[in-house]
C-alpha cells in the first residue's frame, strides 16, 4: 500500500486529467484510473466517450503503470443532467450541464464508486484549488486564469472537496502541455473540449428537440419590449437571456433577447440597455462552509464566460439568495450563480431571474 | 493473481506451445505443390485428423475457421438467404456473436423467432417444437451458455429438427471440452481453441450433414472452398494438441464451482444465478445486491482476483447482461452479474482464497458506502 492512500482519477483521455493521473503517480499515490462513461452516441467513433477517447485514456494509464477501468455512469447522467439540460431549455432557461454533471454524477456517484474501491480520494482534472483551512476545506480559482474551473464546481458539497484533488489546479494550461510532453503522454498536443459532451456547440436545439419527442415543442411569437409581435420563432428552447443571434429579425439596431416567457411561448427582445440588471436572485444555493451574511461584498459569477464582478449580498434566506450588483448583463435564469471572495469560491446557486434595473429601487422582485 | 475468468479465454497449455514451436517450422503454404507446401498440408491434416477423433466427427466435417465468433457467423450467413423472408429459430440469451449476426439478417429481410427461456436459463425441446413453422431454415441453440453456464438438450433439440427437416446449428464454443469432449449431434456445430488452452485466432464450424453452407469468404479453395484464405496450419497444431491435452485431463466435476459457492454463500445479499443441475463444472454467475458488477469487478482486480461480468464480448459495454434479462432479470439485477470460471489448473486453494478475498471486498465495498448513506449521501 503506497504512503499517501488510494485516489482514483477521473480520466477522459484528455490532456489535464491524463497529467493529473501522471503527477499523483509521482507524489507517490496508489493511482487507480476510470473513465467514466456517460453518453454516448451511437454514431460517433470520436467526441466525448467516445471509443477513441477511451482508448486514448487506457493508453495514458498503460504508460503511467496503472489500473484503469471504465464505468457507466450513463443512467445517472441520463437521469440528473440531460434530462434537466432539456426541461431546462423548454422552459426557456438556460442550463449548465457541467455543473449539473459535477453535483449529481462526479462528486455523488463517481465519488461512491471511488470509494467502492477503496479509495481515500478521488481526483479530476479540474483546474480548481482545494485548500485546507481551519474551517475545513475550501475551493480556489485555478492559478491560470483563463482555464479555471471552478465555477462548475460550486456545488460539489464540502464532504467530496474535503477528499478531492485537483493536480493541475496550480498549474496553467502550457505547463500541462509540457508536463504531459515532458512525460511523453500520447495526448500531449491534444486540443481542448470545450464543448458540451452531449450536445456539441451549434446543435442543442436540436438535442432538445429530440429528446422532446413526448412532448413537441411549440413554435410562438417575438415581441418587442412594449409587447408588439415583430417576428416568430420555432421554440423558446433556441433563445438564452442576451442572445443576439439568430433571432430571424431584420432591425437597424442590434437586438437582445430580455425575457422569456415558456407558457406562452414569447421571446422579448431590445436593445442593449433592455439587459443589464441591477442583481439576481438565485435557489438551490449550496455553501462550501457558513454562507456570506447579509451586506457582505463579494464577487459574483454568472456565466462560464464572465469575469467575477463586485456585489453584495442583499438577502440570504432558505436555499435562496440575492444580490445586487450594477455589473450584470443579461443575467439567464438557469445558469449558475457563483459567490466568490476573491479568489475562493464561497458557494453559489442557480439563477431564477435578474433584477431588472428600472424595478430595482422599487423592491418589486418576488423571491 | 488468481485467474478466474476462463470463459473468456484460458493460458496456452504447453503441448499447444510445443505443437506451435514445432509447426512454426513448416513455413510451407498447405496449399502448395511442393514439398515445403505437402509437409505443412501433412501437419494441418494430422491436427483435423486428431480433432476429428477427440470431437466425435469426422475430418471432412471440420471447417477451420478464425474462431466462434466467425463459425457462428459462418452458420447463420451461410444457411440463410436473408430476402427470401426465411426463419431462425434461436434463443435470446446466446452469445453476441449469434444473436448479433441473426438481427443483421433480420435488417436483411431474414425473420426471427426467439425462444422463451426459463429464469434457469433453459430452452425446452418442447418450445423449438413450437417454434418451427413452414419458413424456419435454422434453429440455433448453444450448448452451454458462457455466462450463466447453463446446459441445453441438444440432443432432443437435434433429434427433433431432424424430424423437421430444419438445420440445428450450435455454438459450442463453451461446452467443448467441458460438458463433453464429443460434440452434440448438430448439423453445424461452433468451437474454439483458446477456451480449451489452445491458440486465439482459430476455431472451426463443424458440418456433420449436408447442409446446404454458402461461404461467407471468397477468392480460394481452402477448406474444400468453405473458407478460402491461407490455412493457419500453426494453430491447428496448437488447436489439435489442447484438445489432445483437455481429453486427457479427464472429465471436470462440480467440485471446484460448489466449493465456490459455499464460500461466497454466507455473503449477505448474494444471489446465484447459474443453476445448480446441467450448468458447466466451472462457470459460476452470482450477484451481489446492490453492488455493480464492474465495481465488484475493478475491487477484485485490485486484489489480484481476475473475474468478468459476462461475456468479455459484451464487457465494458456497461449495458447490463443481455443473458440475464432475457431470463427475465431486471436491470438492476443484471447489472450485479459477476462471473467466475476457473480452469482445469485453478486449485482448491486458489478458490479458497478467492473465496475470502470475495467476502472481504463486498464488505468493505458495502462498508466504504454506509458512512454517506448515514449523512444523506455525497452532495
Amino acid at each position: 500500500m503506497s504512503r499517501r492512500g488510494r485516489v482514483v482519477v477521473a480520466m477522459s483521455g484528455g490532456v489535464d486529467s491524463s497529467v493529473s493521473a501522471a503527477l499523483l503517480v509521482d507524489q507517490g499515490y496508489d493511482v487507480v484510473g476510470v473513465a467514466m462513461r456517460l453518453w454516448e452516441d451511437a454514431e460517433s467513433e470520436s467526441g466525448c466517450c467516445s471509443l477513441d477517447d477511451f482508448l486514448d485514456a487506457r493508453l495514458v494509464a498503460e504508460k503511467l503503470d496503472i489500473p484503469f477501468y471504465v464505468m457507466d455512469f450513463r443512467e445517472e447522467f441520463r437521469a440528473t443532467v440531460v434530462a434537466n439540460f432539456v426541461r431546462e431549455y423548454r422552459q426557456g432557461r438556460t442550463p449548465n450541464p457541467c455543473v449539473r454533471c459535477n453535483h449529481s454524477v462526479k462528486f455523488a456517484s463517481f465519488w461512491d464508486r471511488a470509494r467502492e474501491l477503496g479509495a481515500e480520494w478521488i481526483a479530476t482534472g479540474h483546474y480548481a484549488r482545494r485548500r485546507d483551512g481551519a474551517a475545513g476545506a475550501e475551493l480556489w480559482r485555478g492559478v491560470d486564469p483563463d482555464k479555471d474551473q471552478s465555477y462548475f464546481l460550486f456545488s460539489m458539497g464540502r464532504e467530496a472537496l474535503a477528499r478531492t484533488i485537483f493536480p493541475v489546479g496550480h498549474m496553467q494550461k502550457d505547463e500541462v502541455r509540457a508536463e504531459a510532453e515532458r512525460l511523453g503522454l500520447p495526448v500531449a498536443s491534444k486540443p481542448d473540449s470545450q464543448e458540451i459532451c452531449f450536445a456539441p456547440r451549434g446543435t442543442h436545439a436540436a438535442f432538445v428537440e429530440a429528446q422532446s419527442s413526448a412532448l413537441p415543442i411549440r413554435p410562438g411569437v417575438v415581441v418587442d419590449q412594449d409587447g408588439t409581435e415583430i417576428g416568430r420563432h420555432d421554440g423558446v428552447h433556441r433563445f438564452t437571456i442576451g442572445q443576439r443571434r439568430g433571432l430571424g429579425i431584420s432591425s437597424d439596431r442590434p437586438l437582445y433577447v430580455t425575457d422569456i416567457d415558456p407558457v406562452g411561448g414569447v421571446v422579448r427582445v431590445g436593445d442593449a440597455a433592455a439587459v443589464g440588471c441591477a442583481g439576481l436572485s438565485a435557489s438551490e444555493a449550496e455553501w462550501l462552509g457558513e454562507p456570506p451574511p447579509v451586506g457582505a461584498a463579494v464577487r459574483i459569477k454568472i456565466r462560464s464566460r464572465f469575469e467575477p464582478q463586485s456585489a453584495v449580498i442583499t438577502s440570504i434566506a432558505g436555499d435562496r439568495f440575492q444580490v445586487a450588483s450594477d455589473r450584470l448583463k443579461a443575467v439567464a435564469p438557469g445558469q449558475a450563480a457563483v459567490v466568490y471572495d476573491g479568489e475562493r469560491v464561497l458557494g453559489g446557486g442557480w439563477i431564477e431571474s435578474g433584477v431588472a434595473a428600472r424595478l430595482a429601487d422599487a423592491g418589486e422582485v418576488a423571491v | 493473481m488468481i485467474y478466474l475468468d476462463y470463459n473468456a479465454t484460458a493460458p496456452l497449455l504447453q503441448p499447444a506451445r510445443d505443437a506451435m514451436a514445432a509447426a512454426q517450422d513448416e513455413f510451407g503454404n498447405a496449399s502448395s505443390a511442393y514439398a515445403q507446401g505437402r509437409r505443412a498440408r501433412a501437419v494441418l491434416e494430422g491436427a483435423r485428423r486428431d480433432l476429428a477423433e477427440i470431437a466425435g466427427v469426422q475430418p471432412r466435417d471440420i471447417c477451420f475457421t478464425s474462431g466462434g465468433t466467425e463459425s457462428n457467423n459462418a452458420a447463420l450467413f451461410g444457411t440463410i438467404e436473408p430476402a427470401s423472408a426465411h426463419e431462425i429459430v434461436l434463443a435470446p440469451h446466446d452469445h453476441s456473436s449469434v444473436v448479433e449476426s441473426a438481427r443483421e439478417l433480420e435488417r436483411r429481410g431474414a425473420k426471427l423467432r426467439w425462444l422463451p427461456v426459463d429464469a434457469a436459463g433453459r430452452v425446452a425441446a418442447a418450445a423449438v417444437a413450437e417454434a418451427i413453422s413452414e419458413s424456419t431454415r435454422l434453429v440455433s441453440v448453444g450448448w452451454a451458455n458462457n455466462e450463466i453456464g447453463t446446459i441445453q438438450d441438444c440432443q432432443a433439440i437435434a433429434e427433433l429438427c431432424r424430424d423437421r427437416g430444419v438445420a440445428f446449428h450450435s455454438d459450442a464454443v463453451q461446452g467443448f471440452g467441458k460438458v463433453s469432449m464429443q460434440l452434440p449431434d448438430a448439423d453445424l456445430i461452433s468451437i474454439t481453441a483458446h477456451k480449451l488452452g489452445g491458440p486465439k485466432g482459430i476455431g472451426a464450424l463443424v458440418r456433420r450433414r449436408d447442409v446446404e453452407l454458402r461461404p461467407l469468404l471468397f477468392g480460394g479453395s481452402q477448406e474444400r472452398g468453405w473458407r478460402p484464405g491461407t490455412e493457419n496450419v500453426v494453430g491447428a497444431a496448437g488447436f489439435a494438441a489442447a484438445a489432445l491435452a483437455a481429453r486427457d485431463a479427464g472429465a471436470w466435476t462440480d467440485a471446484l464451482r460448489e466449493r465456490l459457492w459455499r464460500a461466497l454463500e454466507p455473503i449477505a445479499g448474494v444471489e446465484r444465478y447459474s443453476p445448480a443441475a446441467n450448468c458447466l463444472p466451472n462457470t459460476l454467475l452470482v450477484g451481489f445486491a446492490g453492488l455493480r458488477g464492474e465495481s465488484v469487478v475493478a475491487a477484485l482486480d485490485l486484489e489480484g482476483v481476475a473475474v468478468s461480468v459476462g461475456s468479455a464480448c459484451a464487457a465494458g459495454s456497461g449495458e447490463p447482461s443481455h443473458v440475464l434479462r432475457a431470463l427475465g432479470y431486471d436491470d438492476e439485477r443484471a447489472r450485479c452479474a459477476v462471473r467466475f470460471s476457473s480452469g482445469r489448473a485453478t486449485t482448491a486453494d486458489e478458490i479458497d482464497r478467492a473465496g475470502e478475498i470475495v467476502a472481504t471486498v463486498v464488505a468493505r465495498m458495502r462498508a466504504a458506502l454506509e458512512p454517506a448513506a448515514a449523512a444523506g449521501g455525497a452532495a
